[in-house]
């Protein structure tokens, strides 16, 4: 997704006036003019500037405002990119309560077919990745990846 | 025992030789496949180098970026599809020289020149450390707080198509920076009341959205289909190796003296430097005609800088805390988080351990070339492997890493969030770099600010009274108005008929 300059330039002028007027909220070190604000407010400062360059060089491009890259147009693109954000956010509200392998297993499964994979190659490389995984980080490295419905078969 | 004894020690351990192993046959991997970059790399292993002692896990990483930075030029020479962005520089010629039916003498020269390269940075960084260290010794805040913006600009300006767009992508980073309780003042910013927020934004978790899950993101959209691979086989890769260094030795050290150049240079990296050595090659070749169309010269010459720029990267890393590129933006950032601050004091504190880096970097170079041997060989196979069965694999590979930097599911979001940005901004050709090492330094360069504005009580001016702060500010503001001068230079020669120009 291709935004128009003049778009992404006016977007960062008004973050900057937001991000400026919420920095002054930032109390100073006590008995110094410098403190929390400064920076944030620099960095505020830089933001709409080069917002203000992007809207000048945005308008005279006569670019259209929204444009689809090349992607969009191949079968399937959209898609495949709304599915690899869904996946990690279907992992983010589930994992805790189905436990890491109940989670990763259908994420590969669902991602592998999506991407037109074999159900036999599907099957194998989701169960090795996901149990590859669950040794190296659970059991070698000792994150705790979280077992949920699996808990009373746990190893 | 002497710290070079103690080096040694540290280094010459079965635990940290697996370790290196390992770690250089996955740069050798994830470099070799086009659309993973080196970057990419470092990315996916630093959550595993977390749970590693400080030696092998830093071992890891440089043996890793090498070899990734050398494996790019695998698909770069037989698919025209540079496996990392350093390679892009001379992709079409060492393809060209593929087509010719040279492409052992284009992967050959490659992998010579990479190690060789290699060792030249290595040899730059053991010199120039440890002297520069004593130099940063006698710096104060005003001196950081420049190198530090130095690091920005450059990143910023030089490494980047649209300098604007530059701009964007480094205040991007700047602002997470602020995000959470971290700054002078220990007041929590932009954090709404999350909890989560008030430590601030996790860099590792940011780091592997924005370039591992936006690469994934971009190759999904892309169908993930694999590339067709349409080279012979690869013949006798050492044949000529002798011939090649008699004949080509000068552009091999301008090759290296320009990596190094350019890598120390804080904020510019890998890159760079090839785009640069492959431009000058031409320049002062005696045969210019003779390039794109499959000609070796060229070709040692950018790859001999792209690999001497990792090297010489480490310079300012080490000695100042100031990222060289964005691979050692991620090392920094690890090196802190192993409490090994950068900076010189690691020089006279931790002197083994950083002869101990210098140690592992001379033989990552070394063992580039077995493996490298090995990579090439199997060249065809790894660049086969199907990506619509590696995405989704590496996908899994960044929820448990981001995951795993503090076991929090937040740091997921937060991967996703930086993925998406990652993916938006790349659409809109804002470079990631910047932001990167917007990230990494914000904190340093805030700080450095502030504590410079309260000594010299907001007087702008004590920024330049030491001499070094104003010589390094002088140069940060030429850095800056440079475009502006160059065009004012454009428009007068403009005005002026034009001499007649060589092509090129």
């Amino acid at each position: 997704m291709r935004v128009n300059d003049a778009v992404l330039g006016g977007s960062l002028v008004i973050f900057a006036i937001a991000l400026a007027v919420y920095a002054q909220a930032f109390p100073d070190i006590p008995g110094q003019q410098y403190g929390a604000s400064v920076f944030p407010t620099v960095v505020a400062f830089g933001f709409a500037g080069a917002g203000l360059v992007l809207i000048a060089a945005g308008v005279r491009q006569h670019a259209p405002l929204v444009a689809w890259a090349d992607w969009a147009r191949e079968r399937h693109g959209l898609r495949n990119v709304v599915v690899s954000v869904a996946a990690v956010v279907f992992y983010i509200v589930a994992s805790d309560a189905l436990g890491f392998i109940l989670t990763m297993l259908p994420i590969l499964v669902v991602m592998l077919r999506l991407f037109g994979v074999g159900w036999l190659t599907t099957g194998a490389v989701a169960l090795v990745v996901t149990l590859l995984i669950q040794y190296v980080f659970g059991s070698l490295l000792y994150v705790p990846l979280p077992w949920g419905l699996l808990e009373p078969v746990r190893w | 025992m002497t710290a070079i004894e103690q080096a040694l020690d540290l280094v010459f351990r079965l635990d940290v030789m697996t370790t290196i192993l390992a770690a250089a046959i996955f740069g050798l991997f994830v470099g070799a496949i086009p659309g993973l970059t080196a970057t990419m790399a470092i990315a996916l292993l630093v959550p595993v180098t977390f749970f590693m002692e400080p030696v092998p896990a830093v071992g890891a990483m440089i043996t890793c970026s090498a070899m990734a930075i050398f494996a790019g030029d695998i698909p770069a020479t037989l698919l025209r599809m540079p496996g990392t962005p350093a390679s892009a520089a001379y992709t079409d010629e060492a393809y060209a020289m593929t087509r010719n039916g040279e492409a052992e003498l284009a992967l050959g020269a490659n992998l010579l020149f990479s190690a060789l390269g290699g060792l030249f940075g290595t040899a730059v960084l053991i010199f120039a450390a440890p002297y520069l260290a004593e130099v940063a010794l006698k710096f104060s805040s005003f001196e950081y707080f420049w190198m530090a913006l130095l690091g920005l600009t450059c990143a910023a300006l030089v490494g980047s198509g649209s300098a604007v767009k530059g701009l964007v992508s480094l205040l991007i980073g700047l602002f997470v920076a602020t995000i959470g309780l971290d700054n002078p003042a220990a007041v929590p910013r932009f954090t709404f009341g999350n909890i989560n927020l008030l430590g601030g934004i996790d860099f590792i978790a940011a780091m592997i959205g924005l370039f591992a899950v936006s690469e994934v993101l971009r190759s999904v959209a892309a169908g993930a289909r694999t590339v067709q691979v349409t080279q012979t086989s690869i013949g006798n890769l050492f044949k000529g190796w002798g011939g090649l260094i008699v004949t080509y030795w000068r552009q091999q050290v301008r090759g290296n003296v320009i990596g190094v150049a350019i890598g120390a240079l804080p904020g510019a990296g890998a890159d760079l430097a090839a785009w640069v050595a492959y431009a000058v090659s031409r320049r002062f070749s005696r045969t210019p005609e003779k390039f794109g169309k499959g000609h070796v010269e060229g070709v040692i010459e950018a790859t001999s800088a792209n690999n001497s720029a990792l090297g010489a990267a480490w310079v300012p890393a080490l000695v100042f805390g100031i990222p060289g590129d964005t691979i050692t933006a991620i090392v920094i950032g690890v090196l802190y988080v192993k409490g090994l601050n950068p900076g010189p004091t690691l020089f006279i504190f931790n002197p083994q351990n950083i002869y101990a880096v210098f140690i592992i970097f001379i033989l990552a170079n070394l063992i580039m070339i077995p493996l490298g041997w090995g990579a090439i060989k199997i060249g065809k196979q790894l660049l086969r492997v199907p990506r619509r069965i590696l995405m989704p694999c590496i996908l899994a590979f960044c929820i448990v890493g981001a995951f795993a930097t503090n076991n929090a599911i937040f740091n997921v979001s937060v991967m996703l969030a930086f993925g998406v940005l990652g993916f938006f901004m790349e659409e809109n050709e804002i470079p990631i770099a910047p932001c990167i090492l917007g990230i990494v330094l914000g904190g340093m360069l805030e700080a450095n600010f502030v504590t410079s504005m309260i000594k010299a009580e907001g007087d702008l001016l004590a920024f330049f009274e030491r001499p070094i702060a104003a010589g390094l500010g002088i140069f940060t503001i030429l850095v800056w108005t440079s475009p502006l001068i160059l065009r004012a230079v454009r428009a007068s020669r403009r005005a002026r008929p034009t001499p007649p120009r060589q092509a090129g």
